[in-house]
């Protein structure tokens, strides 16, 4: 098993599509956080503990929540840069899987019919995917599909809930209010 | 005015006894958790290594003062520290001690290694003492979750 970051297919994919200047970029945030803190102690646990399929959510109980922090970044790094990647991206909850074809519940309720992706079909029924859609040169559409990662609420926390990712209007309103003070 | 670690060996009775709620319900989850979770949420290994958790004890001529508890950032994309509780004691409020408090911190964090420079917490609706002071710090209110508002800030 190899993992990467999708960031990494997000240059490949720019390169593709000739943005050599917004691959560049998307190359130095991996970059980027491929050497943060969180990043380091998820290598570290794959290397020392790491089973030839690794589950992530063990790895993320037993780094303390490092793989919940590197996926937080990512996805947001991954939304800055949306606009110019040319793909359409959606997550959802695979729930059943006939044949060839899996049957996706979105996060906002939508049914998808997607290819099922290779394995066995108990493998992905009930599990949390991300799917990038890029609409390729002669009217193609693929579909990368991938397991996507579901944290668990800190039961310690003070205030519960889980992970959060700025939304685009709560960054601004972050960004405005920095810019005050300074 | 002073800020330390927790000791475990002096400072689990004073945490179990503190009392910084005056009424309010908001308060009162916020007392109850210093007494009873605090101490398991400082030492929930593994979380407390990877999100540098500290529970810290600001004290001034040996009295508890404050209550205070950080770790890294890690409920949302952003880098820096998570301010989990800053509770001055109902014997210390109203007498700036806040305030002191809430700026020896920053300051000690200021000398931290960490991640980044945001500084985000969580705070109750009704909680308009808290708020004030977070807004005169520069923090600013960025969404709303239900009961409570994220307030986010920067070293």
């Amino acid at each position: 098993m190899v993992w990467y970051s999708s960031l990494m297919i997000d240059v490949a994919r720019l390169l593709r599509l000739g943005d050599d200047g917004t691959a560049a970029e998307v190359h130095i945030a991996a970059t980027r956080l491929a050497a943060h803190r969180a990043a380091l102690f998820v290598a570290e646990w794959l290397v020392a503990d790491g089973e030839p399929e690794p589950d992530p959510a063990r790895l993320d109980t037993e780094t303390g929540g490092a793989l919940t922090k590197l996926a937080t970044l990512t996805a947001s790094r991954r939304a800055n840069f949306l606009p110019r990647l040319g793909i359409r991206t959606l997550a959802g909850r695979v729930a059943d899987v006939v044949g060839g074809t899996a049957t996706l519940v979105t996060l906002d309720g939508q049914r998808l019919s997607i290819p099922a992706p290779a394995g066995s079909s108990r493998a992905w029924t009930k599990a949390l995917v991300a799917v990038d859609i890029e609409e390729m040169r002669g009217g193609a559409t693929t579909l990368w599909v991938r397991p996507a990662f579901d944290p668990d609420a800190d039961p310690g926390g003070r205030v519960p809930g889980g992970p959060h990712i700025l939304t685009p209007a709560e960054r601004e309103r972050l960004k405005e209010a920095l810019a005050s003070v300074r | 005015m002073n800020l330390r670690g927790y000791d475990p060996a002096t400072d689990a009775a004073r945490l179990a006894a503190f009392r910084c709620a005056t009424g309010a319900a908001y308060e009162d989850e916020v007392e109850q958790w210093i007494r009873a979770d605090a101490i398991g949420w400082a030492n929930d290994l593994p979380r407390a290594t990877f999100q540098r958790r500290v529970l810290g004890m600001i004290e001034e001529s040996g009295e508890l003062v404050a209550v205070v508890a950080w770790q890294d950032i890690t409920r949302e994309d952003l880098d820096g520290i998570w301010l989990e509780v800053l509770a001055v004691s109902v014997d210390h409020q109203h007498g700036g001690n806040g305030v002191a408090s809430y700026e020896l911190l920053v300051d000690h964090l200021r000398q931290l290694e960490r991640d980044g420079d945001h500084l985000a917490g969580l705070v109750h609706v009704n909680n308009a003492r808290s708020k004030r002071l977070l807004d005169s710090e520069g923090w600013a209110l960025v969404s709303s979750w239900g009961e409570h508002e994220l307030w986010v800030g920067h070293l």
